[in-house]
């Protein structure tokens, strides 16, 4: 190339000469310049792209061609500021300028070097200076726009701490939870000049994150849709709660993040923090803005400290309406506790009061017995026997009465306890009638008085429970007698058909003394006798007819009187038929306050305690021992005999038969081990379990000759205690406790199974009806329990065929979740032991429930 | 003539009983308590036994439960006689195997009509009337 541009050029040296070489090796130049703008590729101030190298790179020929034609001296300035504007460091200047002097001394001719050289020189220099000046020019522009950001910064800073301040303070002042979230979305809202601020909560189980809280209008329609997002589904609320961190999507609608905004369609920019308590994460503040890019990196801390005291501050609200709630429930408590206490004491002042009455009642003629049995004793010592069988007499009226006064006094206590539960049974009423005519008559003809009895045959049957109704009739009957003198008692019965109930009437009239208007109001209270004088004319219980009035209630009806002073009294007794619904429905009442039906009653809970306990003959000598030991396994529900000798010992155990021996080894008989030989002898006897009580180490002589277990004295409450419960628990008449249970929902069998095993059930599971039946058929189980809803074969269907094939029944108590119908319930009622509720009746329920139901069937 | 035990840890109580039963022509035997009470029914094999129920050592039920459960004495007949007059007491002594129930105060006339009803019937299959 040298030889060919000598060849061209040898005239005298001259800008023009010079411009031309240049220009006829512009092609060279471009490229020589653009080679060195390569070098700089990785030292530009900016990212000039390389790309744009080439076109630089011409330019920079046509400005140096323009700047050696004189035309415009002032280009080279221009374009070293346009080099530094476009983004070129000074590194690409320089080399630039390199290039030059480069093409200078290798491509022109030697006489036009120094020439060229000097005006390259001049054209670069006025480069550096257009790019010196610009870039200090930019320099100052980014200072002051650094200097306004920072501003800018601060400000926002100083307002995002204000905020956080206010929430600070909104926090410990406002302990109402949405109050404190109201205020807390309206401060954030207003303060950042935001479009949206919602919080929302995540709920306990963390699957949830619910809208609590926010400001601006569209929100509110959200907030009464009980607005919530999946925790760690698409939102950025649910990401932002599932991770625990901020989140912020820049232009919503590019962000990969759906955002769920079905009402807020005018946002552009969204950050979501999520609220930390105490490394949970409670739930997330979403902040959101109109414009594109609102949120950066620098905002999250800032929107982190107003989030960490908003959820310190739900933390602190949460407790507070903990702690609130836990006292308004203490002092509901409290409340009910106080109301108990009266009702107590009110109902302990009605005891007292009727005690005190029932003491005078029985005293009366508890003090005729013992006056006339002195009097007796005093004339037989005496040999005066001329009163003594009127003084018997006495006796015997008073003994008797005394003992209807005691019966009454039981029936009306049982009523009060509620423990009287009426019978339903089909009568004719005119027997019954009749039965109790015979009964009172010679009672009201004693006085002279005339006895009608009114029952037409029509009257038919009835259905309830004749006993208690007897017992009303003779009462009022025995009453009516009792006041009534030549005058006339009448019993009418008739019968009345209302509201789908048929009512049976009776009516007890006679034309006797009446009661006066004031009297009557009191007349069904206990021992509201009408002579209160201790020398009353009539006699009685006083408790007659308060007995008479709940007896008609417990049937389901009612008791009035008419009367007038000296004309005469009418009692009227309106009982209905016994609907089956109406006994149906006792029977659950009394199930689910946890009391035992009629065909359960609470004897099965006693007779385990009482009869079913082990009882434990023990052997020893030492009378201390004895009333020890029978102080450890007393509460514990076990029953001791004590012997004192080895004879005596043995000869309880074969009268006995207990079903554990605690034999001490020095008797002063014979020693334990003969004893021990003995029982273990005897067929009857050789099976009770032997525990050995001594000082001595003998453990493997009891072994040897049977004994179950040893202890050594001085004998440890507790482990006497595990070593009599290991030894009986086998022999315990337990062995009916095997549960089936139906139940198809796998969890709840799961927490039934361990629950019944806990409670020492041997549980058997299946999940349909078919194999609820097969197993009824092949290994009947002592108890079932069914689930209603079962696949395929349902609890209702194997009820229906366990009707048919009555063989197949045992125990079964239903467990449904659905909610009955009283009919379904009646009907249900017939053919199971109990019905309990999944979520009414809890697990203790049942447990408690199971042995009553089995006891009832023992 | 038979042998009757009576239980009862009533003293009066259970002189009354004694001296009517052997009015009756029965020869009678007595235990204060429910253990005795057991034992005696074991080694005398008595006919009848009338058992109190609320007893020292072993109550009423207790006793006759055992009474009722040993083969040696499974088969005398026991009728309880008790001031428990409730129904649950009542329920409660069939449930351990009493064969009749009476209540305090005795109805004499009744309760010895029981007694020849027990002792001339022996069979256990006999159906009770638990209403008396």
């Amino acid at each position: 190339m040298t030889s060919e541009l000598e060849g061209h050029q040898t005239s005298a040296p001259s800008a023009a000469t010079f411009s031309n070489v240049v220009r006829g090796h512009a092609q060279t130049l471009t490229a020589e310049l653009h080679q060195a703008l390569r070098e700089t590729m990785f030292d530009n101030r900016f990212e000039v792209r390389p790309a744009l190298f080439g076109r630089v790179a011409a330019a920079e020929v046509a400005t140096l061609l323009a700047f050696l034609d004189q035309e415009a001296q002032g280009n080279a300035e221009q374009h070293g500021r346009d080099l530094c504007r476009s983004g070129f460091g000074e590194e690409g200047v320089l080399r630039m300028g390199q290039a030059l002097r480069r093409f200078c001394i290798t491509v022109l001719p030697e006489e036009l070097r120094i020439p060229a050289l000097a005006e390259v020189e001049r054209y670069h220099s006025g480069i550096v200076r257009g790019f010196t000046a610009e870039r200090k020019a930019v320099i100052l522009e980014e200072q002051e726009r650094i200097r306004s950001a920072i501003q800018r910064t601060n400000h926002r800073f100083a307002i995002q701490m204000e905020v956080a301040a206010d929430i600070a303070r909104a926090a410990t002042s406002i302990l109402d939870l949405s109050e404190l979230l109201q205020t807390a979305v309206d401060l954030i809202r207003g303060r950042f000049d935001l479009y949206y601020v919602g919080i929302f909560l995540a709920d306990d189980l963390h699957r949830w994150a619910t809208l609590q809280a926010n400001a601006g209008e569209p929100g509110q329609v959200l907030l009464r849709r009980g607005h919530r997002l999946k925790i760690g589904g698409d939102s950025l609320v649910g990401w932002s709660v599932a991770h625990g961190e901020a989140r912020i999507a820049l232009d919503v609608a590019g962000t990969a993040l759906s955002f769920d905004r079905p009402l807020l369609d005018d946002i552009h920019s969204e950050m979501v923090v999520p609220l930390i308590s105490r490394n949970k994460v409670v739930g997330a503040m979403a902040v959101q803005s109109r414009r594109v890019g609102a949120f950066t990196d620098h905002d999250v801390p800032v929107y982190r400290i107003i989030a960490d005291q908003l959820a310190n501050a739900i933390e602190n609200a949460r407790l507070y309406e903990r702690v609130r709630q836990e006292l308004l429930e203490r002092e509901r408590a409290a409340e009910e506790l106080r109301r108990a206490k009266e009702a107590a004491e009110g109902a302990s002042r009605a005891k007292s009061a009727f005690l005190a009455a029932m003491s005078h009642e029985l005293r009366t003629p508890l003090t005729a017995i013992l006056g006339y049995a002195e009097l007796i004793q005093r004339a037989v010592g005496q040999k005066q026997y001329d009163n003594v069988s009127a003084d018997l007499t006495q006796v015997l009226v008073a003994g008797k009465h005394l003992l209807s006064l005691i019966n009454e006094v039981l029936d009306f206590s049982k009523i009060e306890a509620e423990k009287m539960h009426a019978a339903s049974e089909n009568f004719a009423v005119s027997s019954l009638v009749d039965a109790v005519a015979s009964t009172v008559r010679p009672l009201i003809e004693q006085n002279s008085n005339q006895f009608e009895v009114d029952c037409p045959p029509e009257v038919g049957l009835m259905l309830s429970d004749p006993t208690r109704i007897r017992q009303v009739l003779v009462n009022l009957l025995g009453n009516a007698a009792k006041f009534t003198n030549h005058g006339k008692v009448r019993l009418s019965v008739r019968r009345e058909h209302s509201a789908d109930t048929n009512w049976f009437i009776f009516e007890v009239a006679d034309t006797g003394i009446g009661i006066a208007a004031d009297k009557i109001q009191g007349l069904f209270q206990p021992f509201s006798q009408l002579d209160d004088r201790p020398e009353r004319l009539y006699g009685g219980t006083g408790l007659g007819l308060a007995l008479s009035q709940r007896l008609c209630q417990l049937l389901g009806g009612t008791i009035e009187v008419e009367s007038e002073l000296g004309r005469g009294s009418t009692f009227t007794v309106r009982l209905p038929d016994l609907p089956a619904s109406a006994r149906s429905n006792g029977l659950e009442r009394g199930r689910e306050a946890g009391e035992p039906g009629p065909h359960n009653s609470s004897f099965v809970g006693t007779t385990a305690s009482q009869v079913g306990d082990a009882l434990i003959l023990i052997i020893d000598d030492d009378a201390a021992v004895c009333d020890l030991v029978d102080r450890y396994l007393r509460p514990a529900g076990f029953t001791t005999v004590v012997a004192a000798t080895a004879d005596e010992g043995l000869r309880l155990a074969q009268d006995l038969l207990p079903e554990l021996v605690l034999l001490d080894i020095r008797l002063p008989d014979r020693d334990g081990w003969q004893v021990l030989a003995e029982l273990k002898s005897d067929p009857l006897l050789a099976d009770i379990p032997v525990i050995m009580m001594t000082i001595m180490e003998d453990r493997q002589l009891s072994y040897q000759l049977g004994a179950t277990d040893y202890l050594v004295k001085p004998v440890d409450s507790a482990q006497l205690l595990a070593s009599v419960r290991r030894a009986t628990g086998h022999n315990l008449p337990a062995q009916r406790n095997r549960i089936l249970l139906a139940e198809d929902d796998l969890p709840t069998a799961a927490i039934l199974c361990r629950e019944l095993e806990a409670a020492g059930w041997r549980v058997e599971h299946v999940v349909d009806g078919e194999a609820v039946l097969r197993t009824l058929s092949t290994q009947p189980p002592d108890l079932l329990l069914l689930d209603l809803l079962l696949p395929r074969t349902d609890g209702l269907a194997v009820i229906a065929a366990l009707e048919e094939q009555r063989e197949l029944r045992v125990p079964t108590i239903v467990l449904t979740s659905l909610s009955l119908s009283e009919e379904e319930r009646a009907r249900l009622a017939g053919s199971v032991e109990l019905i309990l509720q999944k979520g009414r009746n809890t697990l203790d329920d049942l447990l408690a429930q199971l042995s009553r139901v089995l006891g009832a069937q023992n | 003539m038979s042998k009757i035990l009576i239980v009862e840890d009533d003293p009066s109580i259970r002189e009354v009983l004694t001296r009517l039963l052997k009015g009756s022509g029965h020869v009678v035997i007595s235990a204060a308590d429910g253990a005795r009470g057991v034992g005696l029914a074991r080694q005398e094999q008595p006919d009848l036994i009338l058992m109190d129920l609320g007893l020292p050592i072993l109550n009423g039920w207790q006793a006759t439960h055992r009474i009722k459960s040993s083969p040696a004495t499974a088969h005398i007949p026991v009728i309880v006689l008790t001031a428990y007059a409730l129904t649950e007491d009542k329920e409660r002594s069939f449930a351990v195997g009493c064969d009749d129930f009476e209540t305090k105060p005795l109805d004499i006339p009744r309760l010895l009509g029981k007694i020849n009803a027990c002792l001339g019937l022996r069979d256990p299959q006999i159906e009770h009337n638990p209403d008396g």
